[in-house]
């Protein structure tokens, strides 16, 4: 994937249906356009709609085993689709292989109370408390490349995010389980920057 | 060549080396004023570390006002917990290729290495976690730290044989 920070904050917002006027038209004609575009979006959709189904479950009073079972099968009749995300450039062992698989677990993690040992992380155990939100906001790390570093303005100001910030560049956790969480907007010098999360579960895998 | 024309050459060449001495001073101290001191290559970066404990509490919880300003706390995945307290704060410098250890509250091993600067000026760091007899908790990660940027490390228990503890978050931040 070679879309810019700027561009993937677009599609998000888009996708988020925050965007109105210039930045919409803008946006739906580089869905229209663009492969990796319309693919960011897919995923971001997909995620969405999987915490909906989570939701909707848990509004319900469905317990965990249900919910998931719930989301497999819409994945099964594919309702909702799931893309791969990009590769990391190099070593991509875990980074590179964030899948929407992740996202769904981290998200069945927010969402549900389970007291249950799960593999991944310690749970809050109230989670029914904790506000609802997409639980990854950017799927994969833009991918610069020299030829993208030009005299464009827009350009530049994109690429500028990549001197500040946080990046993974790999991981190797052969026994616990490891998700990377990017959160836009949270770094100190630069709005374009993400910083993150890294979330390693205590339980062996096998 | 007479006594006079020998005077005037040397105050002549005298001149030059003044003046030449004076532009290198000019070009040394512009250097310096114009070029960031964030990017110094040689000097060993500073390391700290938050170890923060999070949990979930009834209501809508508290965050400890020494971390208040950690935006990262209030978004998923870390909003996950409503309420955070700071258990400890350090800081130390983490020297190139030398691996710095740092005991965590959980009893596990922290280990930092720097191991240089990338192309875009950050601090490319090696990140290691081993459980208190030496085995990888977590074997490597590489990350580039952007300089005061905070890479929150999350999913450890604070203890494991009591969950009702909470867990254990670190938030690690290099700088010059």
């Amino acid at each position: 994937m070679s879309l810019s920070h700027e561009t993937m904050l677009d599609v998000m917002a888009y996708v988020d249906g925050e965007l109105e006027g210039d930045a919409l038209d803008r946006t739906e004609s580089l869905l229209a356009s663009d492969e990796d575009a319309s693919r960011l979006a897919l995923e971001l959709r997909t995620l969405g709609d999987c915490v909906r189904i989570i939701q909707t479950d848990r509004a319900q009073g469905r317990n965990p085993d249900e919910i998931a079972d719930d989301v497999m099968k819409a994945l099964d009749k594919k309702i909702v689709a799931i893309a791969p995300l990009a590769t990391r450039r190099r070593n991509a062992i875990i980074v590179g292989s964030i899948s929407t698989a992740f996202a769904i677990a981290a998200a069945w993690f927010l969402l549900v109370n389970n007291d249950s040992p799960l593999p991944g992380a310690p749970l809050p155990q109230t989670v029914a408390q904790v506000s609802v939100q997409p639980p990854i906001a950017v799927p994969a790390i833009p991918t610069q490349t020299p030829t993208q570093v030009g005299v464009d303005p827009e350009k530049m100001a994109a690429e500028a995010y990549l001197q500040s910030g946080v990046d993974i560049e790999s991981v190797d956790s052969p026994k616990h389980e490891v998700s990377v969480f990017y959160v836009p907007g949270t770094a100190s010098a630069n709005p374009n920057a993400s910083s993150v999360v890294v979330w390693i579960g205590e339980d062996e895998q096998k | 060549m007479s006594a006079g024309d020998s005077v005037l050459k040397r105050l002549f060449k005298r001149r030059k080396f003044l003046q030449a001495t004076a532009l290198m001073a000019m070009v040394v101290a512009g250097g310096w004023l114009a070029f960031p001191k964030t990017a110094n290559a040689d000097a060993d970066p500073q390391a700290d570390i938050i170890e923060l404990q999070g949990t979930t509490t009834p209501g809508a919880g508290s965050i400890d006002p020494r971390v208040a300003n950690v935006a990262q706390l209030k978004k998923p995945p870390l909003s996950a917990y409503n309420t955070y307290k700071l258990l400890n704060r350090a800081t130390f410098p983490v020297k190139k290729g030398v691996p710095s250890s740092y005991t965590l509250k959980n009893g596990r091993i922290l280990q930092l290495t720097f191991e240089d600067m990338s192309k875009d000026n950050r601090y490319r760091v090696l990140t290691t976690i081993s459980e208190p007899n030496g085995k990888d908790f977590l074997s490597r990660l590489e990350v580039l730290h952007g300089a005061n940027e905070l890479l929150a490390v999350a999913g450890q228990w604070l203890d494991p044989k009591h969950h009702d503890k909470g867990a254990l978050v670190l938030g690690i931040t290099i700088h010059p």
